[in-house]
């Protein structure tokens, strides 16, 4: 067994991602033929966004009759967390990596992809990246096609349940975690306190979904990083799952 | 009114380039390290954190009503704390709520 993240890792890491992103692309495609965006418009959206909140509320932006300006701002504010997820992402990138694989990277960083490279122990490469961006990508795309074209036929039941899919992913990645690290453990309960604080108190449903996951994100992040700094040393295993079984410390560090 | 073909291409544009650029330009811009430790450990509990927050309250609000996404996310954490996989993970809780959608509509 080779101790380096392979492109055949990737895909097979990314498979639940395949499948909850197809379901809730079937999902997207279904709601777009619906608001009279044809299947090739549907699927070029979901080609080049490659979001999953963003194309939804992009949706109910067309069915609004918004401006350029409107849409822009809009997704700038719901997809400001990516900003801060790239920046904590570029920390774990190897150093060879090149400015080509980084544009590839960016935009295959989705918040499920994104969830899976950052609770990986192994240093990432680009080829793991990739299997896991390709896998995922393939999945919304497909997706996407087939909701548009079978709007109607699939059961609004089953097209509910798989909306769940997703989010135990979630919770699959963060738990093995927390269960290990107090530290991480620490951020998972701090920063789930403030969303659901943020989300429950009327006067602050202003905010919106896009800056209540970056401020609860942020506030959890920068009380726990006062509490209990990480050290050099256990950087790369900030939050160790119990995939690294094969890690060997030495490689690791000579790791080009 | 339907929104003209050209119109929703020109959103669809736009959606894609804001996307795209907010992902992106740290990546492209920032190389290296944080050099500073309270930085650097921010930035080691940054996922935890967002991850945390887009879960909750979200997934109580995933499924067409609270009581199917409470008992599936409770399904998944159950699960997840004992260790299960990914896919067995999600799979089993699609499965409850789907189990708990069927029986609250017998009711």
């Amino acid at each position: 067994m080779n101790t380096r993240l392979t492109f055949r890792q990737g895909l097979i890491d990314a498979l639940p991602i395949f499948f909850g992103y197809f379901s809730v692309a079937i999902a997207f495609g279904i709601l777009a033929a619906s608001r009279g965006v044809p299947v090739w418009l549907a699927a070029a959206v979901s080609m080049t966004a490659f979001t999953g909140t963003g194309q939804f509320v992009f949706l109910d932006l067309v069915a609004a009759g918004a401006a350029i300006i409107e849409t822009a701002l809009t997704m700038l504010v719901i997809n400001a967390r990516y900003f801060l997820m790239s920046l904590s992402y570029s920390q774990k990138l190897p150093a060879d990596i090149t400015l080509w694989q980084r544009l590839i990277i960016g935009f295959g960083n989705t918040d499920e992809v994104f969830a899976i490279a950052m609770t990986r122990d192994e240093p990432l490469n680009f080829k793991y990246l990739l299997g896991l961006i390709l896998c995922s990508y393939s999945g919304w795309v497909s997706g996407t096609v087939v909701g548009g074209l079978a709007s109607g036929i699939i059961p609004d039941t089953i097209l509910s349940a798989l909306g769940i899919a997703l989010y135990a992913m979630f919770i699959a990645l963060i738990v093995p975690p927390a269960k290990k690290s107090k530290p991480v453990l620490s951020v998972v309960i701090l920063a789930a306190a403030i969303s659901c604080a943020l989300a429950f108190v009327p006067a602050l449903g202003f905010l919106g979904d896009g800056w209540r996951v970056i401020i609860s994100g942020i506030a959890a992040a920068a009380v726990c990083a006062a509490l209990f700094p990480v050290n050099e040393e256990s950087m790369e295993h900030g939050g160790s799952t119990n995939t690294s079984s094969r890690h060997q410390g030495g490689k690791e560090a000579a790791a080009e | 009114m339907r929104p003209s073909i050209f119109h929703l291409c020109v959103l669809a544009a736009v959606t894609a380039a804001v996307t795209y650029l907010v992902r992106i330009v740290p990546l492209a811009v920032w190389r290296g390290k944080f050099k500073n430790a309270y930085v650097r450990s921010f930035f080691t509990y940054v996922p935890y954190g967002v991850l945390a927050a887009l879960v909750f309250p979200g997934v109580l609000y995933s499924t067409e009503s609270m009581i199917p996404s409470l008992i599936g996310g409770t399904v998944a954490l159950g699960l997840s704390l004992a260790g299960g996989k990914l896919l067995i993970v999600s799979g089993a809780s699609v499965l409850a709520v789907l189990a708990t959608e069927l029986i609250l509509r017998i009711f």
